[in-house]
């Protein structure tokens, strides 16, 4: 306890130098956290789009069907599913198709839903932001840029041809999902019509499943235990788009240069140090004749790099935090993905985005305290290991 | 003073030699990252000029117009420079049927040099040589079964032309975005037209030979020149046609300048804690200067010029280690990531092999932080030594 006392004073005693490194701390602190804070939070807004818009958090289908996505490779019946994570379950059968409006042409995908099951799975049927969600047949939901894109609006009629079939279908409403995938490409039809839209003979093409979020992979692992086979199961992750590649490789780049600012700033604080051990050779000359071992006094020093860091550290963290707070609650870098959707309106992004705050993050960066009290032993406590106190007493 | 301050360097230089590593890391770094990045940006732009061409002309206020009807023209005669080249291209959404299947498709008619500049995506086959014969996406053919020699059905109901044709595939493409892959028909422009609307593309493609990718200027000017000759049309560089990536254009310089400026930040405080610590050192040499008559003003000089040797020597380490490097990086070079990531990124048009670029911009804009950097570094430090009085010198001492 007497040299933790000891080192605070020392730490104290060089005020100004004390407070320059720790600025050096509190930079990198802040740094650390919003980066975390930032990839995580990019991270679960796309768990987010994939498992309540675009796909589901976990999704059951044939293994023919992941191979060619095609309804001649969905199934009748459904599986039996045993598992008591899963809260919810519904069937969807998607299918390509081409959408004509008195004006337009386009083509894109037809997911047949049941209205009422997917309002248990999904948050698209509580995103319509004109007209109505699906309530039967003859009906069809578009996503908002989609329609402006067919020139069709509220109450007029599109055809959805598929080369078996053609239907031509009422819209009852559009959806401001503010995700790319839905509002770009979203059309829902009843599961009905998407049924005889498929030629008949094929009841879904997969089985939409809601589980309490983060078991997703853990879910569908067990579920992959228990189907029969030819099924298999799938975790929202493994659902993603090769969006998932663009946050992987920004983890995987962001991670080592956020350890070369932890680095970096650890050697700033050790250079304080070792100017400040070097000022007091003498005094840790006196000290050690008074019985204080070297070992003792490079731990010492060591305790005053990880002091004089660890203040830099607790305001730091009380900033980072701070602006992982408002970030976590304003949508700061929403005309940023608002560019990218359009940019990428089939990757699946959201338009918004809200960093994420974790207690672990607080771990990450008192890395930094470590690594200098570290690097503190081994530079500066090695001056003080190597004194000749004689030399120094006697004032040479 | 120069001298002085050179001297004082060497006198510790192991403090001086971390901190210009730092700082030549710093720069070295940032270099890498304008490298990569410009390079990054030129395969996505590099892959739109290749698909628009460097002007493209369409009906006027096309945005608005959703039918093709609007949107199809007859094309003009343009008056084009010497060299340059026009290829009229039809576009419009199909049905493709085959057997039981059909997928919805975009349906694409080119010439026959737009179809020669699909050479390199063509994985089987050959290129169309006669009406009737079709190119298809490698996904879309997949999902539709078909395999070279077989027949597939376009089918545009709607349109001006036929409304439905009859094409052989005759070769397949691998494109680096499956999502287009999954939709791509090309076909030659007269079996596009015949389908869609005869006699009519929707849209002219210019190239000009020798243009660098940023040369934005020359088609200003030739469409400045184009103008009157474009009855009911408009030209727009391969830039304004692509409007979501002109936004960003502008975002780049800035975008890069916090990144980079991120570095110099930390670069900067640590720098800034060495001249600190370097000035507490040397308080009874700075009392023996002021005795001998140095005056404030020049004490701060010692501190700048300190600062700015630092600097400058680990800037030009650090720009040095970072040219040698782009030498490397210009030749061609695959992000350092697995192998997953890059295919996935391909979809996104970011081919596997990147080409370093280094402006003279982005040199300028890294040695300005690192002699900025280096100013600001010295400022408080140079204050500080200007400030101690004589008498607490001659304490000390």
């Amino acid at each position: 306890m007497s040299l933790l006392r000891l080192a605070w004073r020392n730490v104290l005693r060089q005020r100004r130098r004390t407070a320059l490194l720790s600025l050096v701390v509190v930079y990198v602190t802040v740094a650390v956290l919003f980066m975390f804070g930032f990839l995580d939070g990019y991270g679960e807004s796309l768990v987010e789009a994939y498992a309540q818009y675009v796909e589901a958090p976990v999704v059951v289908a044939r293994e023919a069907w992941w191979e060619d996505p095609d309804p001649e490779n969905g199934f009748p019946s459904l599986p039996p599913l045993a598992h008591p994570l899963v809260q919810a379950a519904t069937p969807r059968l998607s299918l390509y198709a081409l959408f004509r409006s008195p004006y337009r042409m386009q083509g894109g995908v037809v997911l047949g839903v049941d209205p009422e099951g997917e309002k248990a799975l999904s948050r698209v049927p509580s995103k319509v932001g004109e007209g109505r969600w699906l309530q039967g047949p003859g009906e069809v939901v578009l996503g908002y840029r989609l329609a402006e894109r067919l020139d069709v609006r509220v109450g007029e009629r599109l055809v959805v041809e598929t080369g078996k079939e053609a239907l031509g279908l009422q819209v009852v409403g559009l959806v401001r999902a503010g995700v790319g995938n839905v509002d770009f490409g979203g059309v829902y039809v009843h599961l009905e019509d998407a049924r005889r839209l498929a030629g008949g003979g094929v009841g879904a093409t997969h089985l939409a499943l809601r589980v309490p979020r983060g078991r997703e992979e853990g879910v569908a692992k067990a579920l992959n235990q228990v189907l029969p086979e030819g099924f298999r199961a799938k975790g929202v992750w493994e659902l993603m788009g090769p969006i998932r590649a663009d946050y992987e490789g920004s983890r995987l780049f962001y991670v080592p240069l956020l350890g070369l600012f932890m680095l970096l700033a650890a050697v700033a604080v050790v250079s304080t140090t070792y100017v400040s051990v070097r000022e007091r050779l003498r005094e840790f000359a006196v000290a050690e004749s008074l019985g204080l071992s070297p070992a003792r006094l490079a731990g010492q020093v060591a305790l005053e790099a990880a002091l004089a860091s660890g203040l830099g550290l607790l305001a730091g963290l009380l900033l980072g935090y701070a602006l992982l707070g408002y970030t976590s609650t304003h949508d700061v870098f929403g005309p940023l993905m608002r560019l990218s959707v359009e940019l990428l309106p089939e990757a699946g992004l959201s338009e918004h985005l809200y960093t994420s705050i974790r207690p672990v993050y607080a771990l990450y960066a008192s890395l930094l305290v470590g690594l200098s009290a570290l690097l503190a032993l081994l530079f500066p406590g090695r001056l003080v290991l190597r004194l000749d106190p004689s030399r120094y007493v006697k004032g040479e | 003073m120069l001298r002085l301050a050179w001297r004082n360097l060497l006198r510790t230089p192991g403090r001086s030699l971390v901190t210009g590593g730092v700082v030549a890391l710093v720069v070295f770094l940032s270099l890498l990252f304008l490298s990569v990045y410009a390079g990054a940006f030129d395969a996505f732009f590099q892959l739109l000029l290749e698909r628009t061409g460097h002007l493209v002309v369409r009906v006027e206020g096309y945005k608005g117009k959703e039918d093709l009807e609007s949107l199809a023209f007859v094309p003009p005669e343009l008056p084009l420079p010497p060299g340059a080249k026009v290829e009229g291209v039809l576009e419009g959404g199909a049905l493709l049927i085959a057997h039981e299947r059909s997928r919805a498709v975009v349906l694409t008619g080119l010439e026959a040099l737009g179809l020669a500049r699909q050479e390199s995506f063509l994985r089987a086959g050959r290129l169309p040589e006669a009406a009737g014969e079709a190119l298809l996406g490698e996904a879309l053919a997949k999902a539709l079964k078909v395999g070279l020699g077989d027949e597939v059905v376009a089918y545009a109901p709607g349109s001006l032309g036929l409304g439905v044709y009859a094409f052989r595939v005759v070769g397949l493409l691998d494109l680096p975005e499956t999502h287009l892959e999954a939709r791509t028909l090309l076909v030659p422009l007269a079996d596009a037209q015949a389908l869609l609307a005869p006699g009519r593309v929707t849209r002219l493609e210019v190239r000009l030979p020798g243009l660098g990718l940023y040369q934005l200027k020359p088609l200003e000017e030739l469409k400045a020149a184009l103008g009157p000759h474009l009855q009911g049309l408009e030209a727009e560089t391969w830039l304004e046609a692509n409007p979501t990536y002109a936004a960003i254009f502008p975002l780049y310089d800035t975008v890069m300048g916090i990144y980079v400026g991120f570095f110099f930040l930390l670069g900067g405080l640590i720098l800034l804690n060495a001249l600190y610590l370097s000035l507490v050192e040397r308080v009874r040499e700075f009392g023996l200067l002021v005795a001998l008559g140095l005056t404030g003003r020049r004490l701060i000089a010692l501190v700048f010029w300190e600062s700015l040797l630092l600097v400058g020597v680990a800037a030009l380490v650090g720009l040095g280690a970072g040219l040698i490097l782009q030498l490397e990086l210009a030749d061609g070079f695959r992000l350092p990531l697995p192998q997953w990531i890059l295919e996935q990124y391909r979809e996104f048009g970011l081919p596997e092999v990147l080409y370093g670029r280094l402006g003279v911009k982005e040199v300028l804009l890294t040695l300005g932080y690192a002699m900025g950097v280096g100013l600001l570094a010295a400022l408080w430090p140079g204050y500080v030594a200007s400030r101690l009085r004589l008498d607490r010198y001659a304490a000390l001492g």
